[in-house]
């Protein structure tokens, strides 16, 4: 039997790795399928992807996926709290990797043990417990009314120019999320006096992330940054346009854990596995996330493709984002 | 040795109560509630202001948390904030009282109508009245902008909604809705024969007015501007929208800051933040029980009175614009923009590629909606109920009993109040996960009603306590006098003529759950999600026109409500 998986993921082109461990991968499936279902908290809310996946999870093992969304802080403190009291109710948390990174701090995490689609993985996780999904990169946004295609910025650099001064909405890089990956990266790249530049800027900081496109798109601002680049493939249409670097894009990772004590293990570890299979990761490409297993942003369409293809510049070191973060409040909050 | 602890016990009890067994029991059975639902998750607030991590890590107790707020930066921040709330509130009060008694006690035309649509605002979700005000006000784009430079030719904008007054503003809004519903009723129900007799010295009307109206709502409108000071102490989507762009921080901004914007969430900083605010308005509400003390302010009594109706004459089309001019900038703008935008791919560009049906085909469509909306209205109608009938029970205790206990029970009803929200609700996560798994309310529907009935019970409890106030002791007394038992009296009397107030507090609790995310969000689970969890999910994923559909879905849900409540309040008065 586990000679014909091996043989049927072969013929598929996943080239199934077999668990190195004592058990064999069919006794996960068949304890996964016994516990007969998983609890996933996302700190997403809303995102449709992960609901994708989970319909053709259960369609194709018969195990039923609970999903919580929340913020991640409000995410995190519940993880926390359940571990701390005994009260398990999560299996496995999405999130991203820096928060993952926090939840390995307070001990909240197990490793999930060898997964067969792990060695498709062209990205690794910053530890062994996580599995990491698809990545979002940041980019510079404009308004297409507002600047013409000759005053496009090309680079990083070109948004200090003083003619910009007054005209860019931001992001706050002085807390965790996108704009402190994009702050730290450009940091290691560019150094201090690139932002020390922008600073000078009189940047317009909003913390409604996810509206802040539309406002350039509405023509309050003509620069936005970071743009995550993924928020533009719904607003085909409007006049915004999201523009790379010639430096490349900053990016984060995004991940699966395992929650330490999880009351559903073996579905747990199927269900990372299955982030990892093509299906599921075609979803994530779909819309626009460069994807973490190779292979099929080949597969995505061509208006997408420019998000998926980008050159990716770096992500940001985990263990100085705590730094990064009071650097950067030092040169955009200076008292 | 027995006896030695029965007459301890003994004494306990008389420290509750000293009018026999009922009441001590009625005394025990409300402490024992709210010792549950208020001082057991604020104990759990204060222990995570005293430790360096939240419960159930390894750690230590230490005064860090509260060391940071002596700095100039907190400072700032509270001075802000209470500099904020304090102006709206104010602002707002003026604007209720003035739309109050045009309602109440003139003969503008068309009054029914507009107190319906004065209430209005409270119910728009305030993400939404957010955003509508972001594209009418903002000095860029703005639609109010737009039109003033094109009449004037100026190049400057007329006004800022991202600014300290932006602030204001959008909370104002909210604020004045909310204090007209609750001084509109007590208007009406004032016996007018105490300001016919100033006339008659001759006292002016605007006399009249200051001397004696305002002097009899003191009770009221002082337990309402505590209300409306301390929402604005906790408002959060006003500073976070429009002040965050122009560097306005205010404690909520900063609690949030501390909870969400930080690689690990402080909960030392933002519980000792939040319990030093309680503290500060634990102070507020006492000195208003002192400024009110041994002072009545009884108006309905056994007397029969007639509401007395000022004839303005041809001035009533004036108070009717004034009525008309609130309900356009406050309702009518902001409903008009969340009205057009459901019916766009996007918000804010109205073009006729643009025009979709596609937001109420995605929201009705959507299973999650309809769960959410079935936990919500299920949640919603036992929890206001609940929460009416304890805040009923708390008020008729405070106003109508000599128990000992009863100052200590009005004043633990108010506790969640004090609290900013997010920090509230993480207590009770706390507080209901640490019970022992053989009394499972985390993870279950009973967590939210639990909270629910604690965050919503304090408006009831003011509402209340209002109505109780101004009802004169000598209805019941007479009628015992006339046979009555205590359940006919009850009935008959005391919630006959309570029951405009009850029903005002209703609506604003079952709304008022509506709403609720801070605990939602933390304690729901995945098969009792409810309506502002499934409106946060599309709000952060960008789907700003499928919650104007809902919040239009909601403003019609309050039409509904307020149409039927004022439609019964009619018949009841007939």
């Amino acid at each position: 039997m586990r000679l014909t998986i091996i043989a049927l993921a072969a013929f598929a082109g996943l080239s199934a790795a077999v668990p190195s461990n004592a058990e064999s991968w069919d006794d996960v499936v068949a304890a996964a399928k016994k516990e007969g279902g998983v609890t996933v908290y996302s700190g997403f809310p809303g995102a449709p992807e992960p609901k994708e996946i989970f319909k053709k999870f259960e369609a194709k093992f018969g195990i039923s996926v609970k999903l919580l969304e929340a913020r991640t802080a409000e995410i995190q403190e519940r993880i926390r709290t359940e571990v701390a009291t005994n009260h398990s109710i999560a299996d496995v948390s999405l999130n991203g990797g820096n928060s993952h990174y926090g939840m390995r701090k307070m001990g909240l995490l197990q490793e999930a043990g060898v997964l067969p689609n792990l060695s498709h993985l062209t990205v690794k996780g910053d530890a062994p417990d996580e599995v990491p999904i698809f990545l979002s990169s940041y980019a510079i946004a404009i308004n297409t009314r507002l600047v013409p295609p000759a005053d496009e910025p090309k680079s990083w650099l070109d948004i200090t120019d003083p003619k910009w001064k007054g005209k860019i909405l931001a992001d706050d890089p002085t807390s965790p999320g996108g704009a402190s990956t994009w702050f730290s990266v450009l940091v290691d790249k560019l150094g201090e006096d690139f932002h020390r530049k922008l600073a000078l800027q009189n940047l317009t900081f909003s913390k409604t992330i996810r509206e802040n496109p539309k406002r350039i798109a509405r023509g309050e601002f003509p620069i936005y940054i970071p743009l995550v680049v993924t928020d533009l493939a719904p607003l085909d249409g409007l006049p915004i346009k999201g523009i790379v670097p010639k430096e490349g894009l900053p990016y984060s990772s995004f991940s699966v854990v395992m929650i330490k004590n999880a009351g559903h293990p073996n579905a747990a570890r199927l269900l990372m596995n299955y982030f990892l299979e093509p299906e599921s990761q075609l979803v994530y490409a779909n819309g626009g996330y460069p994807v973490t297993t190779a292979g099929v942003g080949e597969m995505v369409p061509q208006k997408l493709r420019w998000m998926v293809d980008a050159p990716l510049l770096g992500r940001q070191d985990p263990d100085r984002r705590d730094a990064n973060l009071e650097l950067a409040k030092k040169i955009y909050y200076p008292k | 040795m027995k006896l030695k602890s029965i007459r301890m016990f003994g004494n306990t009890l008389r420290l509750f109560g000293n009018e026999g067994p009922g009441p001590t029991l009625g005394t025990l059975v409300l402490l024992c509630i709210f010792a549950f639902l208020a001082i057991y998750p604020l104990s759990m607030l204060v222990f995570g202001s005293l430790h360096s991590t939240p419960p159930g890590m390894a750690g230590e107790f230490n005064l860090d948390g509260y060391a940071k707020l002596f700095s100039s930066h907190t400072i700032l921040i509270l001075l802000n904030t209470l500099g904020i709330s304090l102006t709206k509130t104010i602002a707002s009060l003026v604007v209720a009282v003035m739309l109050a008694w045009i309602i109440a006690r003139t003969d503008t035309p068309a009054r029914g109508a507009l107190e319906i649509l004065i209430t209005l605002p409270f119910f728009i979700p305030p993400i939404l009245t957010a955003m509508a005000w972001g594209m009418l006000g903002n000095p860029q784009v703005g639609l109010i902008n737009q039109i003033y430079q094109s009449l004037t030719g100026s190049t400057q904008p007329l006004i800022n909604v991202y600014s300290y007054a932006g602030v204001v503003w959008h909370m104002m809004q909210y604020s004045t809705a909310f204090l007209f519903m609750f001084i509109i009723d007590i208007f009406k129900a004032i016996d007018p024969t105490l300001e016919d007799a100033a006339r008659m010295c001759g006292a002016s009307r605007i006399r009249v007015f200051f001397r004696i109206t305002l002097v009899l709502m003191l009770p009221a409108l002082s337990n309402a501007f505590i209300l409306s000071f301390l929402r604005g102490i906790e408002n959060f989507e006003s500073p976070l929208f429009f002040g965050t762009p122009a560097h306005v921080t205010v404690m909520t901004t900063e609690i949030f800051d501390a909870l969400n914007q930080r690689s690990i969430a402080d909960y030392q900083y933002a519980t000792a933040i939040s319990i030093f605010v309680m503290v500060m308005m634990f102070g507020l509400v006492l000195l208003q029980f002192w400024l009110l003390r041994n002072r009545a302010f009884t108006t309905v009594t056994g007397k029969a009175y007639a509401t007395a109706t000022v004839h303005l004459g041809p001035w009533r089309w004036v108070t009717f614009a004034i009525c008309a001019f609130y309900i356009f900038i406050s309702f009518i703008l902001p409903a008009a923009q969340l009205a057009l935008g459901s019916f766009f791919k996007f918000f804010g560009f109205y073009t006729y590629d643009m025009l979709t049906l596609d937001n109420y085909s995605n929201v009705f469509g959507n299973a999650e909606f309809w769960l959410s909306l079935r936990n919500t209205l299920i949640l919603g109608f036992i929890g206001a109920t609940a929460c009416m009938l304890l805040g009923s029970s708390v008020a008729y205790v405070a106003i109508r009993t000599k128990w000992k206990a009863r100052r200590l029970i009005e004043g633990l009803a108010w506790l969640p109040w004090m609290m900013p929200g997010m920090v509230l609700g993480v207590g009770y996560l706390w507080a209901f996960a640490l019970l022992p798994k053989s009394i499972p309310i985390y993870g279950t529907i009973w967590a939210l009603f639990l909270a629910y009935l604690a965050l919503c019970t304090p408006v009831s409890v003011r509402i209340m306590v209002s109505a109780f106030t101004q009802l004169s002791a000598d209805l019941e007394e007479c009628a015992r006098v006339h046979g009555a038992n205590s359940a006919q009296t009850m009935q008959k009397i005391v919630l006959a003529l309570v029951w405009p107030s009850f029903a005002v507090g209703w609506i604003l609790a079952f709304f008022g759950i509506m709403r609720e995310l801070s605990a939602s969000v933390l304690l729901y689970s995945a098969d009792s999600e409810v309506t502002s969890v499934f409106l946060l999910k599309l709000w952060t994923n960008g789907q700003a026109e499928q919650v104007s559909v809902i919040g239009l879905m909601m403003l019609l849900m309050v039409l509904g409500f307020r149409w039927f409540q004022l439609a019964l309040l009619k018949r009841v008065r007939a």
